[in-house]
């Protein structure tokens, strides 16, 4: 019997891990909320990136700042990991400037709809049915991603680059661990609105922590595993997506915290086209740069570089989105949202035209 | 160079969406500076509103509500970018079961200062509004469900529905 559980392992030992990491983030997403963090955003990689745009005194929303610990146990698990599996690898050198301005837009997307890919599985297991435009939207960006890279998108070779260069994100991130410990007073932390809303930092830091690290060894993104689905109809990230939405679910049902509808549904607007927009943003930026919000994070903790100047994008794009009003509020979409929204998606589409290698 | 058809669809998507951003910026320029000079407080306006303020309160806390409407009416004309008024006048409403203005004011409380539905916050005015809130819903869906084409209905059911995703919470 034992042995027969030991072979199960072994053969089907990477679609346990991506079950594992959908569990943990499932778990631990629904559980945040419960615990401090604002509604519906147990893990919100673009509201954590304006959260900490805001702590370090990028923006002037004074509701948004505070130093996520989950960011930093993301980057700092997914290092862990890296390093013990003998993964991690300064390299990189592939566009890492074009990859800022997608970690930028990133942001961009996700502040329209109100939340990265994982805040949107998260929002769909509360019930929040607002959701499932962006989800719409997140397919079909990602399809047309998809569609530039079968049809020769690259940005080029990714290369080895000095050890040095991969510690540096990681290490940014450990000097945030300090400062979120000593709160130095040229950080900025929230005293009302969602950046006071917080779950206890060792929870958080840890839940942080364990994800990043099994994220890492499973590769799991959420518009990879969409954008494999796809190309080779691969199951097995899908499963890793599934358990980590029923895993949700199931919390928020256990906890009374699922409150099925489209009305009433925190950190949510009814803008649907626009949500669909935003999200297909991200799904186009995702499949083009090879990772959603949180797999940039994942792989600038192992040391790419081309990763790091996507979640240094991230952190001005969560200045930028809040400096000028560019975010979505509960009553929709601003005017510049919508600009920005538009000229991001021409942008990106440019961007796959002029980067498509022709035989 | 020589052009396929997905470059011809690609250049298509990127006029489209070119011409929509254009659009959008020429018809929404200027808005979102006007709503925020809008909802700045002028404090000289504000301190002359000061005592009147202080005098709706006193009315309401005594219980005379329709004395206490007429000045938070007033107040809110003169400084239309005053949350406090509006919360104020939004339990005055309420408690005079004015429910349209009720939710109606709650909504402008809200969009100036946020503050006001934060439980951190010593503005925090969120149980007053989901008392009124259970109270008025029925009754604006009692008048949906008679009369669907109904506008007032209609546009108190999205105030409503405002006010519960700004109670809920979230990050945004």
């Amino acid at each position: 019997m034992r042995g027969a559980v030991i072979e199960f392992v072994k053969k089907h030992r990477e679609t346990l891990t991506a079950v594992a990491v959908g569990v943990a983030m499932g778990w631990a997403g629904a559980c945040l909320a419960c615990l401090g963090n604002p509604k519906n955003t147990g893990i919100c990689i673009s509201c954590f990136m304006e959260n900490l745009a805001g702590s370090l005194g990028l923006h002037n929303n004074i509701r948004m700042d505070y130093i996520r610990p989950e960011l930093i146990g993301f980057v700092l698990g997914g290092m862990a990991a890296a390093l013990i599996a003998k993964e991690f690898k300064a390299e990189g050198g592939s566009s890492p400037m074009l990859r800022f301005f997608a970690g930028v837009l990133l942001i961009v997307g996700c502040s329209i709809f109100l939340g990265c890919p994982i805040r949107m599985i998260l929002r769909l297991a509360n019930g929040d049915f607002t959701a499932i435009s962006a989800v719409i939207g997140l397919v079909v960006g990602v399809w047309i991603g998809f569609q530039f890279l079968k049809r020769g998108f690259y940005l080029g070779d990714i290369s080895p680059m000095p050890f040095l260069n991969g510690l540096v994100i990681p290490a940014i991130f450990a000097a945030l661990l300090l400062g979120l410990a000593f709160r130095p007073d040229f950080l900025h932390f929230s005293k009302v609105g969602p950046g006071a809303q917080e779950a206890h930092i060792k929870f958080s830091l840890g839940s942080g922590l364990v994800i990043g690290f099994l994220a890492q060894r499973s590769r799991f993104c959420i518009t990879g595993s969409i954008g494999n689905f796809i190309a080779s109809r691969d199951k097995k990230v899908i499963v890793s997506l599934a358990a980590f939405a029923f895993t949700a679910l199931a919390v928020n049902l256990y906890k009374g915290f699922f409150t099925p509808g489209f009305n009433g549904q925190p950190g949510s607007h009814l803008a649907y086209g626009w949500s669909f927009m935003g999200m297909m943003l991200v799904g186009i930026v995702s499949a083009m740069i090879g990772g959603c919000p949180f797999r940039q994070l994942i792989m600038a903790g192992q040391g790419s570089i081309d990763a790091g100047a996507a979640v240094l994008g991230m952190i001005a794009g969560g200045a930028i989105v809040q400096a000028w009003d560019i975010t979505s509020s509960n009553m929709g979409p601003t005017v510049y949202g919508e600009v920005a929204t538009l000229v991001g998606l021409s942008l990106v589409l440019s961007a796959g035209l002029f980067l498509r290698v022709r035989d | 160079m020589k052009l396929d058809k997905f470059d011809f669809i690609v250049i298509s998507a990127v006029t489209i969406l070119a011409a929509g951003a254009v659009f959008y910026g020429a018809a929404g320029y200027g808005t979102q500076a006007k709503a925020e000079a809008a909802a700045r407080q002028d404090p000289e306006i504000a301190a002359q509103m000061a005592p009147k303020i202080a005098e709706a309160k006193a009315l309401m806390n005594s219980g005379q509500m329709r004395q206490a409407a007429g000045d938070c009416k007033e107040i809110c004309l003169a400084d239309p970018a005053d949350a406090s008024a509006h919360a104020l006048y939004g339990q005055v409403c309420s408690r005079l079961q004015d429910y349209p203005d009720a939710v109606k004011e709650f909504r402008m409380c809200l969009s100036l200062d946020a503050d006001y539905a934060d439980s951190k916050s010593r503005k925090f005015i969120g149980k007053i509004i989901k008392a009124t809130i259970k109270e008025c819903r029925p009754q604006f869906m009692l008048a949906l469900s008679k009369n669907p084409n109904d506008k007032e209905a209609a546009a108190d059911m999205e105030n409503v529905h405002y006010l519960q995703r700004m109670l809920a919470g979230g990050c945004d």
